[in-house]
């Protein structure tokens, strides 16, 4: 009858490339959180009750793919999200405000499409998880100490120093550097500032 | 941090909306049932699209339209080992809470907060405790000057709905993420700008 609308969302062919990527996740970090007496794996269904209303059965698929920062944040700017102080006009919910609000300060902000698929492309000598490589593009490490608590067991896997450092340079050479969260006391000096000199100004 | 979900599902949608065109009154109806609500795969966010409309049927003794539909939502449900990074929201003497913004139930426990630490009485808060992390000849406080705090998925429960609760409880989670910050680069990132390994030999 009606297939999926191309303006709500992301349209077929864009982005849908990196999902075939990172849903099929073969590491050890998989997606499984639904207890496994729900699953029936021979039809790759679940039914189960929501909580919300317990008396419906909705029947689902539950990891039709998993998204990276940037496809949400991309998702919501489709949409018309922005940051403007008058938020009523485009059609995004509160939550969906908060969820961009908190995606604006990673550094999903500065990425694009192509950023994220050049990396995991580039990422195939590394031997990494599909997890780790997610985490990589959500975090963006700068450092060897931020990349550890990503990298799982990295001296079984044999990823050695080296490996480590070709990482890093990796990310710093394909991933932009992530936005500068202003501390909130610097915020107030700026607009004191701010205020003094157009003080002057309109005495003069 | 958030994976796309598919899901079928019967949808009335109320006679108030027929007007509406049939989409827009299907994803009307959509959100209000599933946005900002936790199911057992997570917590809804957004509604990525419709795939099929089926039925349009009107029940006996009903004025509204229901319909069977298809459709993708962005679910928040981040993996067990991710790396996310939150801020502080409070403590107390069982551990921290981080919040997401949107999300505001992440805990720290105590037992995964970097030892040796010690938990002593805010002095700008009196209801709050306030943990800090010695280590070596320096201690580090966790409190609302970090700005941000980097926490790996550990856990994620979904608490079943509460029958009875006290009085002053705290408001029922239905999804709790459990976090730890006892591992290189974990916590405020404040504690790692200006920091160099300790031995080559860890690799």
């Amino acid at each position: 009858m009606r297939g999926a609308l191309p303006n709500w969302g992301l349209t077929k062919g864009k982005g849908n490339w990196f999902h075939a990527l990172v849903s099929s996740l073969a590491s050890r970090h998989d997606q499984n959180y639904i207890p496994t007496n729900f699953l029936d794996h021979h039809k790759n269904r679940t039914y189960l009750f929501s909580p919300i209303t317990s008396d419906k059965t909705v029947r689902m698929k539950a990891n039709a793919g998993t998204l990276t920062n940037f496809e949400v944040l991309d998702l919501l700017n489709s949409r018309g999200a922005s940051n403007d102080t008058t938020r009523v006009i485009a059609p995004i919910t509160t939550l969906e405000y908060k969820v961009y609000d908190y995606l604006m300060e990673t550094p999903a902000c500065t990425q694009t499409l192509e950023i994220i698929t050049n990396f995991s492309d580039q990422c195939e000598d590394f031997k990494l998880a599909k997890a780790e490589i997610l985490n990589i593009i959500n975090i963006r490490p700068s450092s060897t100490v931020n990349l550890a608590s990503i990298l799982e067991e990295p001296s079984e896997r044999g990823i050695d120093k080296k490996a480590k450092e070709g990482i890093l340079k990796l990310v710093e050479a394909l991933l932009p550097s992530p936005p500068i969260v202003e501390a909130r006391g610097e915020n107030e000096e700026e607009e004191t500032e701010e205020g003094e000199q157009l003080a002057t100004a309109v005495l003069r | 941090m958030f994976c796309l979900s598919e899901l079928e599902d019967t949808v009335r949608v109320p006679p108030s909306d027929l007007n509406l065109p049939l989409e827009v009154a299907i994803k009307k109806a959509l959100q209000k049932l599933f946005l900002d609500k936790v199911l057992s795969i997570g917590l809804c966010v957004s509604i990525y699209g419709i795939k099929s409309i089926e039925g349009g049927f009107v029940l006996p003794g009903d004025g509204a339209a229901t319909y069977k539909v298809v459709f993708r939502i962005v679910v928040f449900r981040p993996f067990v080992g991710e790396v996310i990074a939150a801020k502080f929201k409070e403590s107390d003497s069982n551990g921290l809470r981080l919040t997401l913004g949107f999300f505001e139930d992440v805990y720290v426990p105590a037992p995964l907060i970097p030892t040796p630490n010690r938990c002593e009485p805010d002095p700008y808060n009196r209801n709050q405790m306030r943990w800090v992390w010695k280590y070596g000849d320096d201690e580090f406080i966790i409190d609302d000057s970090c700005q941000q705090i980097k926490f790996r998925v550990e856990n994620i429960s979904y608490p079943p709905v509460p029958t009875e609760r006290a009085e002053d409880a705290k408001p029922f989670a239905p999804m709790v993420v459990t976090g730890t910050i006892d591992d290189d680069g974990l916590g405020p990132v404040s504690w790692w700008e200006a920091c160099a390994p300790i031995s080559d030999a860890e690799d």
